[in-house]
């Protein structure tokens, strides 16, 4: 694969529209495979990342993305909507980690743990406090609300790719999407809206 | 026609987003033109800035390397079973027929149709065998009679005496 890879500069794999890989795949599914994987991974491990807040669970989650991603049979199919699958399966996998975690009675930290923040581990740099803050009150909200104002505003997905890896309607995008960035409205000032 | 308070609250994240139909965002438009309370949550929306977190752990060299390794051998695993050398065919009388149902249904039409006229022929052979058989059997018969000396039965002479008679 690495062999491979040399072939396409990531920069080259990222503007490659889907249906061309698709196209690609018929002679070559291998580089097929490793386009879409440069193509998503980064942007897959920084929404796992926000989700797990840990580097290596994220890390896990999304070379897992990818090993279903060459068993699913419909991958290469010209109607297969890739970028919504990935998302969504990158999404139930970091969602059933949390809730395990919970499960297991862990206490879930709206920034990394400190042992996590040291070099081996995942760091975020903030350039200004407002981001922190701004991802801090993102955690205090339901996971619905949590994971559509992730995938909007963080992965810089359309509301129609939303509706895809969601699976509702576009609409309801549209509504909890809205709810959502009300609802972080409150919870960083709570007392604006009396005001 | 006026929007509801709540459905318009509903597409701010849309119309600031401009992700709105344009009917859409002219209707949302009037409403907030005339509506202090939705003006307002709009404006603090507004105000709102999502902005990505560096992740620093990104610019790691070969910080995709394990996973490539993974992959990798991943795509090995996945790849292997069709590498591996097709089975021999069976010999073809273990060979599956895999035909339509129809163009099956027709075959064992003719199969039938064969296997009938076959009893058919056989049968009227038989016959046939059976009364050469038979006549063979009255040739054979009367050859056998017309081969048979016939018996001779012994002749016996009277010996008269004389006529002495006149006549």
């Amino acid at each position: 694969m690495a062999a491979q890879l040399k072939l396409v500069a990531p920069e080259a794999a990222a503007s490659w529209p889907d249906e061309d890989i698709k196209v690609l795949a018929g002679e070559n599914p291998r580089l097929a495979m490793d386009m879409v994987i440069r193509k998503h991974r980064e942007r897959l491990f920084r929404h796992a990342a926000y989700i797990t807040k840990d580097q290596q669970e994220a890390y896990d989650i999304v070379q897992e993305v990818f090993i279903r991603a060459m068993r699913e049979q419909r991958f290469w199919d010209l109607e297969f909507r890739q970028k919504a699958w990935l998302y969504r399966v990158t999404s139930n996998l970091c969602f059933n980690l949390v809730r395990d975690r919970r499960r297991r009675g862990q206490i879930l930290e709206t920034v990394p743990h400190k042992e996590h923040a040291d070099a081996d581990q995942l760091r975020m740099v903030f350039e200004g406090e407002q981001r922190a803050e701004v991802l801090a009150a993102i955690d205090q909200m339901t996971p619905d609300h949590k994971e559509i104002l992730l995938l909007r505003y963080y992965d810089d997905l359309s509301y129609a790719e939303i509706a895809e890896v969601l699976d509702v309607a576009l609409g309801t995008v549209m509504s909890r999407l809205s709810r959502a960035r009300r609802r972080l409205l409150d919870v960083m000032d709570p007392g604006a809206e009396q005001a | 026609m006026r929007m509801h308070c709540d459905a318009v609250v509903d597409r701010l994240a849309a119309l600031l987003d401009e992700e709105l139909a344009p009917g859409e965002v002219e209707l949302v438009g009037r409403h907030i033109e005339t509506c202090p309370d939705c003006a307002g949550l709009m404006d603090r929306m507004a105000a709102q800035r999502f902005s990505q977190p560096e992740l620093v752990v990104l610019e790691r060299p070969d910080f995709w390397g394990p996973m490539d390794a993974a992959l990798d051998r991943a795509w090995a695993d996945h790849e292997a079973p069709a590498l591996q050398a097709a089975p021999a065919p069976p010999p073809w009388y273990r060979r599956e027929l895999r035909l339509p149902a129809g163009v099956a249904l027709l075959y064992a039409a003719g199969m039938l149709l064969a296997l009938g006229l076959a009893g058919a022929l056989w049968q009227e052979a038989s016959d046939a065998h059976a009364q050469v058989a038979e006549l063979q059997g009255v040739v054979d018969d009367q050859s056998a009679l017309a081969s048979t000396p016939l018996p001779v039965e012994p002749v016996s002479f009277v010996s008269r005496a004389p006529y002495r008679g006149s006549l």
